[in-house]
């Protein structure tokens, strides 16, 4: 049988010789090549999932990461038991509809029920999914089509689940047509008040400058209003129920009489005027299918994937890819995953952690048990990231210039400080991470601590400060709190 | 974490105060080959603190129109007296309309010092009655703006940022960063707890860092990159904050009497960093419980004692902080809106529109009340309930950075599609 432990233990002590004999500290030297399949891996666990639980560095390693990653293409296919089980105890109302979504609106205590759920949600599905990947692009989608649950705090459920989730491996305009049709956007960003006469204009910009094209990246002020008026009359309320029931329920649906019956153009789309709600869709896949809205959001998934800057020749194929397959996402993230970028020194833990991509990475890398996300949620909001709270539609940045202030790091030290003294009310780390560690001898304790958080890579500095205690507890803290954990 | 018994026998006790125990004994002073270099003083820097009352805080109970006629009509248990009825409920006369509640001695003790300017019938243009958002107008300086993040405090910050700027130069002595400070600009934020733990515990992680000879800066490798910027910063909150400890640990203690809320725990803590003469320049404070719907009690009740810790406080820090830097430091005190002009049925009041502020500090041009006054009759009202608004909050706050920092906010866009037409109030002798 292969020793899979001493095989990860004689490559993670070649690291750490390679950092003995170079200037620098604990990377290997500056070489411009492909990463080794355990860096891979390892690039994998921290990129496309919340990184690594204890053991699943060797689990991707010994399957090979491409493996891995094309099961996770395929979110549909793999199992997530545990994660049901407690979706069903704390969010019950994820399967509710719009009708169900919308009474709960006019009771505060439901209101606020429904939106402690949603958050539940997001946090549970992060740290708990075997999906991982569906759970990385679902943050994404969330921050690109963002709604602030605070304006829309039932909406804002029904959306997550059925326009959000539903779509993330879909075709990209079929996602966007569905969040501009859903009440949660057309409320958020004000369109379901637009009528012709009285335009709101406030959609329309963000379609085109956040959702679709980019700021200033192909469309005028002209356009915009324009892109208004085809709108008007997109609206949500009760609304007939399909030919087969009865009665009416709460929906998205065209107000005929508020709609503007000029004609209009959309970055180069010309429309009569009378075409009614088609015009609209008309508009919105025409938007979809520019090369500029290709570059758009190919730019923001190769920075989310790959770097804070990607290159324009990243940028450029997969652009293509977006443009050839008609925006078929999974071809797209397929795309970015296995381009030589993704794989390479380069880009290799080049990423600085979100507050979201902290607090999931600990819980995952302590094996955490969550009885309560109350603590958590506190944290998130401490740390300037409240779940589902951003009020600019602009979203939560992905970039380190966003995340990278003297303050941050406090509160990230502070609670890591605080879980390994079980002071996270409702978090408890959990057997998968403690057993190994009560099994280690005193002697092994820092290098096993540091290689079950930080699975694959060295930290000679940081081993020397954990070397200096013998309470394991300290030495968790120091590499929760240390710099490499903070990268991704 | 839950240990074997076994475990515990051969694991030592020094536990959490194994790498802080040396730190402890010495107090917060570190190992001399990692301690962040102690910073020379700078000169007096000017400060402004901005003191954001929560709720909607009530004018008319603040600064009292005691000599207006309806006032005691619209007022039928919460009005309180005029200064001559020597009373618990008489004001402390400012000039012929307005007194001091009576709770507010050492505010009207500075106003005679003129040291305390009233200003009244000062808020928004914005109609919203919501804390949330009428909170959010005002500490972003964008009354009606959804899409704006930024505090305008944060934004003065940003705008005048130099690579030489003093690690305490804008500080927040609670846990959750007040939105006025929040911005690109990094405020130095103190934790609640263990900030000395998280520093003692981190600080090797994140030495301060400079090449040395021979070494190459990282080109390529943008992941060494990014390690070492996170160094950076590491290494900056812990010079940050050691300096912000050390500064509050090794303080003299004050010869004036706070009072024991945590206002004043704040107010005193920057008392000490002003006399630290470390370049601080900007904080802010939250004080939350000023929505009184029921029993408002401005003489006894609730309002009157907050009223009183917010004098108390300010007094003392005023006192505390001594004539010379009282000159270089202004207290801004503000609320989201005031509050309807007639009571309720509950002996409170509810939500209203123009409220009160009050500039303390030595630069103030005192013994006048600012801001232009109409009175309390229904015709003069705002939808006929509340107080109007005669001055925008951003002509006050325009004013403060103006007088103290010589910034002017206006001529740079500090507020956003602000079009600023008023004249300044004056309250800083600056017009």
């Amino acid at each position: 049988m292969r020793n899979c432990l001493s095989g990860f233990l004689r490559i993670a002590l070649a690291g750490v010789v390679v950092g003995v004999f170079s200037p620098s500290r604990a990377q290997p030297p500056d070489l411009q090549r492909r990463l080794t399949p355990q860096e891979s891996a390892s690039q994998v666990l921290n990129r496309l999932a919340f990184g690594p639980r204890p053991g699943q560095l060797t689990e991707v390693s010994d399957k090979g990461w491409q493996k891995w990653v094309a099961e996770q293409l395929q979110p549909q296919t793999i199992a997530d038991v545990d994660l049901e089980k407690r979706l069903a105890t704390h969010c019950p109302s994820l399967s509710k509809n719009l009708d169900e979504v919308r009474a709960m609106e006019s009771s505060e205590t439901e209101r606020g029920r429904i939106k402690r759920e949603l958050i539940d949600a997001v946090i549970l599905r992060a740290v708990y999914s075997q999906r991982q990947f569906q759970e990385v692009i679902a943050e994404f989608w969330r921050n690109h089509f963002n709604v602030d649950v605070n304006k829309v705090p039932a909406l804002a459920m029904h959306y997550e689940e059925n326009v959000l989730r539903k779509h993330a491996f879909g075709k990209f305009e079929d996602l966007l047509l569905a969040t501009a049709k859903h009440p949660a956007m057309l409320v958020y960003l004000d369109n379901y008040v637009s009528k012709a006469g009285g335009l709101n204009e406030n959609y329309a910009r963000e379609l085109m400058e956040l959702h679709t094209l980019g700021v200033d990246n192909g469309y005028t002020q002209r356009d915009v209003i324009d892109l208004a008026r085809v709108l008007t009359g997109w609206t949500c309320g009760a609304r007939a129920r399909g030919r087969s029931a009865r009665g009416q329920e709460f929906g998205f649906f065209f107000n005929e009489a508020a709609h503007d019956t000029n004609p209009a153009t959309v970055v180069g789309l010309q429309l009569d005027g009378f075409g009614g709600m088609a015009d609209g869709e008309k508009a919105i896949r025409h938007l979809a299918r520019l090369r500029g809205t290709a570059e758009f959001i190919s730019t923001k998934l190769c920075r989310y994937l790959v770097s804070d800057a990607p290159t324009k020749a990243l940028v450029g194929r997969i652009a293509d890819v977006f443009q050839k397959s008609g925006g078929d996402l999974r071809e797209v993230y397929k795309a970015i995953i296995f381009s030589l970028e993704f794989t390479h020194s380069r880009n290799y833990r080049s990423k600085f952690k979100t507050p979201f991509e902290f607090m999931v990475s600990v819980l995952r890398a302590t094996d955490s048990d969550i009885t309560s996300t109350q603590r958590i949620v506190r944290e998130m909001a401490i740390m300037g990231q409240p779940i589902y709270e951003c009020v600019e539609p602009t979203g939560y940045s992905d970039a380190a210039e966003a995340w990278l202030d003297p303050g941050v790091l406090v509160f990230r030290w502070n609670f890591a400080i605080q879980l390994v003294q079980d002071k996270v009310s409702g978090v408890k780390a959990g057997p998968a991470f403690l057993n190994p560690l009560l099994k280690t001898s005193p002697g092994n304790l820092t290098h096993k601590v540091r290689s079950m958080i930080l699975p694959g890579i060295s930290e000679p500095a940081t081993e020397k400060m954990m070397a200096q205690t013998s309470d394991p507890r300290v030495m968790v803290a120091l590499v929760l709190g240390s710099p490499s954990f903070q990268q991704q | 974490m839950v240990m074997s018994s076994t475990r515990r026998e051969f694991m030592k006790a020094t536990g959490w105060c194994a790498l802080g125990a040396a730190a402890a004994t010495s107090g917060v002073t570190q190992n001399a080959d990692a301690a962040p270099a102690k910073t020379a003083p700078v000169k007096t820097s000017p400060t402004v603190i901005a003191v954001y009352l929560r709720g909607g805080a009530d004018a008319l109970s603040a600064i009292v129109p005691f000599t207006d006629r309806d006032y005691a009509k619209v007022r039928p248990s919460l009005a309180l007296s005029g200064p001559d009825s020597k009373s618990a409920r008489s004001v402390l006369p400012l000039d012929a309309n307005f007194g001091f509640n009576p709770n507010m001695k050492e505010l009207h003790a500075l106003y005679e010092k003129g040291m305390c300017a009233p200003i009244t019938c000062v808020g928004s243009p914005h109609d919203t009655r919501s804390h949330f958002d009428a909170q959010d107008f005002m500490e972003r300086g964008a009354p009606g703006q959804k899409f704006i993040s930024t505090g305008w405090l944060n934004r003065y910050l940003q705008h005048t940022r130099t690579s030489k700027d003093a690690n305490l130069r804008a500080v927040s002595l609670q846990s959750l960063l007040p939105r006025s400070l929040r911005g690109d600009y990094p405020v130095l934020a103190k934790p609640d707890q263990n900030a000395e733990l998280a520093m003692n515990l981190y600080y090797r992680l994140y030495p301060q860092k400079k090449f040395k000879p021979g070494e190459k800066p990282p080109s390529e490798n943008l992941g060494q990159r990014t390690r070492k910027e996170i160094e950076e910063f590491g290494a900056k909150t812990i010079e940050q904050l050691f300096e912000l400890t050390s500064v509050l640990e090794t303080a003299p203690a004050s010869t004036a009497r706070y009072p024991t809320s945590g206002f004043a725990r704040q107010m005193r803590d920057l008392a000490k960093l002003i006399k630290a003469d470390r370049g601080f320049e900007v904080s802010a404070i939250d004080y939350g419980g000023w929505d009184h719907h029921i029993n408002e009690g401005p003489v006894a009740g609730a309002m009157g004692r907050m009223l009183g810790d917010v004098s108390a406080t300010l007094g003392a820090f005023v006192e505390d902080i001594g004539p010379l830097r009282a000159q270089t430091t202004l207290v801004l005190v503000m609320s989201e809106f005031g509050r309807t002009v007639h009571e309720n049925g509950n002996q409170g009041t509810d939500h209203g529109h123009g409220g009160f502020m009050l500039a303390v500090g030595g630069k103030v041009s005192g013994h006048r009340v600012f801001g232009r006054w109409t009175g309390l009759s229904e015709d003069k009202l705002y939808e006929k309930r509340d107080l109007p608004v005669h001055t925008d909050f951003r002509v006050v706050f325009a004013e403060t950075l103006k007088g103290m920092f010589g910034f002017d906010g206006i001529k740079l866009k500090l507020f956003p599609e602000y079009s600023a037409d008023s004249p300044p109030l004056g309250f800083l002798g600056v017009a």
